[in-house]
């Protein structure tokens, strides 16, 4: 009996030791995750690189290269179809310019450089973790590197988990899938080929179409972004857990005659925007839409129409533009 | 580009308004073409008379100018240029987007509009964050049921595409080394 007892406490205390220790290892396991995610962004500032990826949607694959050169200037990048239309874009620390041959155009976009999530790919890696789970999947080989797993799990039906693919030499990402709630990739992007050159010539920079022909499109002279003089007409309420409003701004968009509200939540790392801008009802539109990974979903609120866009769900994009509505006094203001 | 675009685009470049990139464009197309040349000196000589730049010589420089400019068209690459006076045609900068074409945003269901609440708080300029409700007394949303689907609008479609150009401004530097989002303008040719 007594034998027993023993041998009853010894089994309750080995497995309350392989608890112990299995925890303590899936605790250890998501803060070296979280390093890696962290190491992401930081390898993407610092290193050049250049390769050939794929990129997976929807039943469709396109391969497409891409040059990265850091230097003194920052960062330089040229991102070019291998497939399908010769679309090039090159992109530096002020603008981003679109060479689309199939439209016979280039459109050159100034970035924002106050842009306040710049470099935070994500900051606070621990204020993700009450809405994703991080684990450390294991090794893996990508594009012939030596790669380790990490796998970013949604808490919650209104964000998409990821499973990234992180470069032991250089921390660079070579593979990224985007997951559905069900488990199934949405969207997938794995280089074929990567390398990290010590120097990377400017003439790998410049766009290769010949575009004698092509129109040139541009914004606008001075700042497209303002902070609203004025309280703003609009609430918000309701959110999904985890997103905060991270932008307001008046924003000034093409084909728009008026500046566009604009408001951006995030959770840390997705991103969602709402635009709201007056506009005539019959060019109002409602409901849903998607590209690639990217929902979108609209509704006309009086005059105005109010539109969420971000690679989130469906409900995550209708969720949010639902909590944005017309304030007490608003209504008389947004008329 | 038709006609009047390259005649403006020639007046900008003897204007200095062109971008770097425009210029090695336009200049690549001038060292292939001597009607182009011959039109551009015409700018020039135009430009300078407005100007009163022209000297004795008549049109000493002209040639010299146009010789020194497609001389130095590799060392144009880097030039810093000004945005210029020329702007964007109305929702012509929704290009990138409309390049994307139907794949982009091409169809919508229909929904029921929600009804505005008069229960929330306003936004503040600048301040906006600490207004927000707390983010988690979500309610069991739904997922929105499909009607039917039907093709937009192009003018619904160019302003779509312009959000998802501008939201992809603030998701570059988050995703993939800022890959992705570019990923989608440009490898996105049979996109639904």
């Amino acid at each position: 009996m007594r034998n027993k007892l023993l041998s009853s406490c010894t089994r309750t205390t080995v497995l309350g030791w392989l608890l112990l220790v299995a925890s303590a290892a899936q605790a250890d396991d998501s803060a070296q995750a979280q390093r890696l995610l962290t190491g992401i962004s930081e390898a993407a500032r610092t290193t050049s690189y250049e390769g050939t990826f794929i990129y997976r949607h929807r039943g469709n694959l396109e391969a497409l290269r891409v040059v990265h050169k850091v230097s003194e200037e920052g960062v330089r990048e040229r991102l070019y179809a291998l497939t399908g239309p010769a679309r090039e874009i090159v992109r530096d620390n002020e603008k981003v310019s679109c060479y689309l041959p199939d439209d016979r155009e280039v459109v050159i976009d100034r970035l924002q450089l106050q842009n306040p999530l710049n470099g935070a790919v994500p900051k606070d890696v621990d204020g993700l973790l009450p809405h994703y789970r991080l684990d450390l999947i294991g090794d893996g080989r990508v594009a012939g590197r030596e790669a380790v797993q990490i796998g970013v799990w949604p808490r919650d039906e209104y964000r998409y988990g990821y499973r990234f693919w992180v470069d032991r030499a250089t921390g660079l990402l070579l593979r990224s899938d985007l997951m559905s709630g069900e488990g199934e990739p949405i969207e997938q992007l794995m280089f074929t080929e990567l390398l990290a050159p010590a120097e990377i010539s400017d003439a790998a920079l410049q766009p290769s179409v010949e575009g004698y022909d092509f129109s040139w499109r541009r914004l606008e002279e001075g700042p497209t972004a303002t902070v609203p003089t004025q309280p703003s007409a609009w609430a918000v309420e309701e959110l999904p857990a985890g997103f905060e409003l991270a932008v307001h701004e008046m924003r000034r968009l093409p084909g728009s005659d008026e500046p566009v509200e604009h408001l951006l939540f995030s959770d840390g790392l997705t991103n969602v925007s709402v635009y709201i801008e007056k506009i005539n009802p019959e060019e109002s539109f409602s409901g849903h839409s998607r590209v690639g990974a990217v929902s979108a979903y609209g509704k006309a609120v009086d005059t105005h129409q109010v539109t969420a866009v971000g690679e989130v769900p469906q409900i995550t994009v209708e969720t949010i533009a639902e909590a944005v509505r017309l304030s007490e006094n608003g209504s008389a203001q947004a008329n | 580009m038709n006609t009047e675009e390259f005649k403006e685009q020639l007046s900008a470049f003897v204007d200095d308004e062109l971008w770097a990139e425009e210029q090695a464009f336009l200049l690549r197309r001038l060292t292939q073409s001597d009607g182009t040349r011959e039109q551009l000196a015409r700018y020039y000589l135009i430009s300078d008379t407005l100007r009163g730049n022209l000297g004795p010589a008549g049109s000493r420089g002209l040639s010299a100018r146009v010789a020194a400019a497609l001389e130095a068209e590799p060392a144009l690459s880097g030039a810093r240029q000004s945005w210029g006076s020329r702007l964007l045609r109305p929702a012509a900068g929704l290009a990138v987007a409309a390049s994307v074409a139907a794949l982009s945003v091409g169809f919508w269901t229909t929904q029921p509009q929600a009804p505005a609440t008069s229960a929330s708080q306003p936004l503040t300029a600048g301040a906006a964050t600490s207004l927000i409700s707390p983010a988690n007394q979500t309610s069991s949303p739904t997922m929105p049921v499909s009607q039917h689907w039907e093709r937009l609008d192009p003018e619904v479609q160019k302003r779509l595409n312009g959000y998802l150009v501008n939201h992809s401004e603030y998701s570059a530097e988050r995703q993939v080394g800022g890959v992705l989002t570019y990923v989608r303008i440009a490898g996105q040719q049979n996109a639904e």
